[in-house]
């Protein structure tokens, strides 16, 4: 029982310094690819490759002065960075990184806790991360610091309606919430991305929303507010925002492989896990393909973070109207129709070609009423 | 599960009038979206929501009543539930001509709100069961702050922030109530909590206690007291017909929550309701004295006929029941006469001001009279149905107190007559400016709208007619 | 000395229990209690947190998830942005008037006084844990129990929201020439 519960300490831990090493070296790559983009050569100073970026960034904040506004309120201004960060890291407790492994007869799960409602967890955490931001605004006595952090409570609050209405339809789809079940449910190829194509499209922006990253960032856009909500911030507070942003980023890509894109699975993992038992034994072999499936998993965040960074410094920053209008009267009605579209689906036998079909239905019928509307303006 | 179901089906084909009621609700949504902002697509929606409230009538008198429980215990349409809809109904048609005689120009969202009061109303006055009564209650309270705040001025905003206030006080001590009074049974419908209160060993005192919380939500409906703050700043600030629906449709489903909770406690009442009723009166009856405002008037005076509305329940007779029946169905047509009396007042002379309505009826002497009539019901006076109301509920006291009732009894009485007497002061001051103060020089000539004193004479004539002619009421009563 | 040997015998569940109310109460006595209604609303989400870690304890989680999701989450995040455009810091003039906090004090202490002599006299009833369903709190049990036995309730709810949000829609409208925020 002991060994089994120091491993099971070892995985949350681990997943707990993996979430923060590749957040931070996600801002090592964020400027190594906006520089690829902008045809630039990037951080190549500290270290090979410039690889010790991070670590001198994060020194560079450590030995800044600790600076607190006079006027400012003075605990809650400590408390907005610190619950940015604490909301940022609790999300991965319920994320499956991978499938188990087998010790001593025990079968320990590669995930903090398995909940039987792992994806309201998700939600409700992310949730509460605006907390941060707008407290953190609120307290800094700023006006731009105060905009900054009620742009970020209404856009969270906005895109966080289409986002639910998003993973009704995934839920409807393996009739349950834990995320174990509905990773699981994907095995092999059978990703829900196939199913759900309009869902994830949807899910996707609006977790570039709820991460406040470009084209969202309106909370922190420079040319509006100074910096947004964190104006006032200076030394590691500000690293503390700035960090739990890219944290977010990893967990959101984490949820979006694992709620569209199979978790831990991949095509062939059978034919692996066989070939992985058979040559090297049960236990062994099955830790093995066990951790290749971790390992695909990863690669799948990997690449969604590039495509949140790809996303940054290839598209412009939405106008806030804009922003409000696409959420609302975009996003909602969308994932409205996908849900009925899923509900149907299901319902049928053929849950795959009945998605496709009522996709194809639906936008035919927005292309003929948009055509049908543009005939009789032009007739009038 | 098949069981279930089948259950489900059949009691939802016994919801004929709510289900009207709602695709009424769901059209009229469907009209305001789709058709202009303009006044003859108002006058379109207005059309819709009085034809469904009259067919919804129509088929309440022709559904069939049984006491049977609906929906697994969570409703039951009895006989009481089914005279309540029908008064629900009918003021929701006298309101709708009120708007529409008075020419206010009304958007869509009030006909939703004020079909939705009627909707909610009539499923809180089928309800036996805690959460079937929480959920219709909150829809009534809700859209009546909606219609209240509705106007968007600061002092229709102001009077809308304190009906939310105290309704959110009153429920929030409902829910206290309630969860205590499933706590002490273990069981939320009305039944099941009588069955537990009469078996098990609780002890009273708590049961006392968690009645009295839970009857916040509905003594709030009722305006009675001590939830009876927000009654004259709401009736001052709304818009008249709206204030007329409000201050009679909540009552009525108020009235029979009150009545199914005393119900389902077994326990003598007597002495908490005595003081609720005492409370109301006075309150009601001595801050209307000083009254300028007719408006706020009425507001008081809508405390005090509460706490008149409640002495039919004392004792929980059936005699006692059918004369607060009675009395509700009088007081719809004199509080909404009432009204419509004072909003053709305030078109002459642009203010609900006592003093301003010096010598109206010099000028328009039938005008006058039929307003007379409505004021000497309000006060209970013969030849009019409040006072055979009034005779009802008082007779219904007078016979628990000779059959041995408690002390208080007496005093309710007693205070119940005086009460009655001080009235005529504040409601015949309304008369007394009309026909014997002089009118001020240089009046501007207004005449009166026909169409406006018909509906008026009609709701006169009903306020004569059940003087006289009681039982037509009373037959249609349980 | 009783005490302390209770105190000492107390189970995981009842330690955790006892912590959990203390951090409630503290959350609800900040909130009533800061003159900071940006800090009152802060003490009620703490409230609402510890809230939910009461229905973990009761295991049932998915309404805790909610709770958290719903109020927390969202309703709390809509206070908190309200009051902050309000700035009511500066002009809190009633906030600070003795009488009525001494009267409001008044009345809810003795209803409290009133409630606890109320409770201590009933018998309460004891639960007995082998025949406790475990289920109770489980989504799966609350999804079948809506969608049978509360169907009406359940679907009288969305009719609320209707209603409520067409007359939302209608409050939120902006006149003609009205300023624009």
């Amino acid at each position: 029982m002991d060994s089994v519960f120091l491993i099971k300490s070892l995985i949350i831990l681990g997943i707990f310094a993996l979430s923060l090493g590749i957040a931070a070296y996600e801002t090592y790559f964020e400027r190594v690819i906006a520089a690829f983009i902008q045809d630039r050569v990037g951080p190549d100073r500290a270290g090979p490759f410039g690889l010790l970026q991070p670590l001198a960034d994060a020194g560079k904040l450590f030995f800044k002065e600790d600076f607190i506004p006079t006027l400012a309120d003075k605990w809650l201004f400590i408390l907005g960075p610190s619950l940015a960060m604490l909301t940022a890291l609790m999300t991965s407790a319920v994320i499956p990184f991978g499938d188990s492994i087998l010790y001593d007869g025990h079968e320990i799960l590669v995930q903090g806790i398995e909940v039987n409602i792992g994806i309201l967890w998700v939600f409700g955490v992310v949730s509460l991360g605006v907390y941060g931001i707008l407290i953190g605004g609120w307290a800094s006595n700023n006006k731009y610091s105060l905009y900054g952090a009620i742009r970020a409570a209404s856009q969270n609050i906005s895109y966080e309606l289409a986002m639910g209405l998003s993973i009704i339809a995934v839920l409807m789809m393996s009739g349950s919430l834990s995320l174990r079940t509905i990773v699981e449910e994907q095995h092999g190829m059978n990703w829900n991305v196939f199913y759900q194509p309009l869902g994830f499209i949807i899910f996707l922006t609006c977790s570039f929303a709820e991460c406040n990253r470009t084209p969202f960032d309106l909370p922190e856009s420079e040319n509006e507010l100074v910096a947004g909500y964190h104006t006032e911030y200076g030394s590691m507070k500000l690293g503390l925002f700035l960090f739990s942003e890219y944290v977010n980023m990893f967990i959101s890509s984490a949820v979006i492989a694992t709620l569209f894109f199979g978790g831990f699975n991949y095509p062939g993992m059978d034919w692996v896990y066989s070939a992985l038992t058979s040559k090297m034994g049960e236990v062994t072999g099955h830790n093995l393909a066990t951790l290749v499936g971790t390992l695909v998993f990863f690669g799948k965040i990997a690449f969604f973070i590039f495509v949140y960074m790809w996303v940054r410094w290839t598209l412009p920053r939405f106008r806030y109207d804009q922003l409000m209008d696409l959420g609302w009267k975009g996003l909602i009605p969308l994932a409205v129709v996908n849900m009925i579209i899923t509900a149907a689906a299901e319902l049928s036998n053929q849950p795959l070609l009945v998605n496709w079909i009522g996709l194809g239905v639906f936008i035919a019928l927005l292309y003929a009423g948009s055509a049908l509307m543009k005939s009789k303006k032009t007739s009038v | 599960m098949q069981q279930q179901l089948s259950h489900i089906l059949e009691s939802g084909s016994k919801l004929s009038v709510e289900l009207l009621l709602f695709a009424g609700l769901i059209s009229l949504i469907l009209l305001i979206s789709f058709l202009k902002k303009n006044e003859k697509a108002r006058n379109v929606i207005w059309l819709v929501s009085l034809i469904v409230t009259v067919v919804s009538f129509f088929a309440l008198t022709q559904t069939f009543v049984s006491d049977a429980l609906l929906f697994n215990g969570l409703i039951q349409n009895s006989s009481f539930s089914h005279f309540g809809k029908s008064l629900v109904l009918i003021s929701t048609a006298i309101i709708l001509l009120h708007i529409k005689v008075m020419k206010y120009d009304l958007e869509g969202e009030y006909y939703v709100l004020i079909l939705g009061i009627a909707f909610s109303l009539s499923f809180l006055l089928m309800s036996s069961h805690l959460l079937s009564m929480f959920v219709a209650m909150e829809a009534v309270s809700l859209s009546s702050y909606m219609l209240v705040a509705f106007r968007q001025k600061a002092h229709n905003l102001e009077a809308g922030i304190k009906y939310l206030i105290f309704g959110a006080t009153s429920t929030a001590l409902m829910l206290y109530g309630a969860s205590f009074l499933y706590g002490i049974t273990g069981s939320l419908s009305f039944a099941g909590i009588q069955q537990g209160l009469t078996s098990g060993t609780s002890d009273g005192n708590m049961v006392q206690i968690a009645l009295l919380m839970t009857l916040a939500g509905p003594l709030f409906k009722l305006s009675a007291a001590p939830f009876h703050i927000w009654a004259p700043d709401v009736y001052e600030a709304t818009p008249t017909p709206l204030i007329s629906y409000l201050a009679i449709a909540p009552k009525i489903g108020g009235l029979y929550i009150a009545f199914r909770l005393l119900e389902t406690v077994p326990y003598d009442h007597t002495i908490i309701l005595s003081i609720i009723i005492l409370l109301s009166i006075l309150i009601g009856n001595f801050s209307a004295l000083t009254q300028k405002n007719a408006k706020r008037m009425m507001g008081y005076s809508g405390i005090a006929q509460s706490g008149f509305l409640l002495v039919g329940l004392l004792g929980l007779e059936i005699t006692g029941l059918r004369a607060s029946g009675f009395y509700m169905a009088v007081y719809i047509f004199m509080t909404s006469g009432a009204f419509l009396l004072l909003d053709m007042v305030e078109k002459q002379t642009k203010s609900f001001q006592f003093s301003d309505m010096s010598g109206l009826s010099q000028k328009f002497v039938f005008f006058g009279i039929i307003g007379l009539i409505f004021m000497v019901g309000l006060t209970g006076l013969p030849p009019t149905a409040g006072f055979t109301a009034k005779f009802l509920v008082f007779t219904n006291v007078w016979e628990q107190y000779s059959g041995g009732g408690h002390k208080i009894l007496l005093w309710v009485l007693l205070f119940g007559l005086i009460n009655t007497a001080i009235s005529i002061y504040y409601y015949f001051k309304i008369p007394y400016f009309m026909f014997l103060k002089t009118p001020p020089e240089n009046k501007s000539e207004n005449s009166l709208n026909m169409t406006q004193l018909s509906l008026l004479t009609i709701l006169a004539f009903a306020v004569l007619a059940l003087f006289f002619a009681p039982q037509w009421v009373q037959n249609q009563l349980f | 000395m009783e005490t302390l040997e209770t105190i000492k015998n107390l189970t995981m569940t009842q330690w955790s229990f006892y912590a959990v109310s203390v951090l409630t109460l503290f959350g609800a006595l900040g909130t009533i209690l800061s003159k900071n209604p940006i800090h009152s609303v802060i003490y009620l989400i703490m409230t609402f947190f510890s809230l939910s870690a009461h229905y973990v304890l009761l295991n049932a989680q998915f309404l805790a998830a909610v709770n958290i999701v719903v109020y927390a989450g969202a309703i709390m995040v809509l206070f908190l942005f309200v009051v902050m455009f309000l700035n009511i810091k500066d002009e809190a003039p009633e906030l600070d008037n003795n009488k009525i906090v001494i009267g409001a004090s008044i009345v809810g202490g003795t209803i409290g006084v009133i409630l606890v002599a109320a409770i201590r006299l009933t018998e309460s009833q004891k639960i007995d844990p082998s025949t406790y369903q475990i289920k109770t709190g489980f989504i799966e049990t609350l999804g079948q129990l809506l969608y049978s036995k509360y169907l009406l309730p359940f679907e009288l709810v969305s009719v609320l929201f209707l209603i409520a949000m067409s007359g939302a829609v209608m409050l939120g409208r902006k006149e003609k020439g009205e300023r624009n925020f």
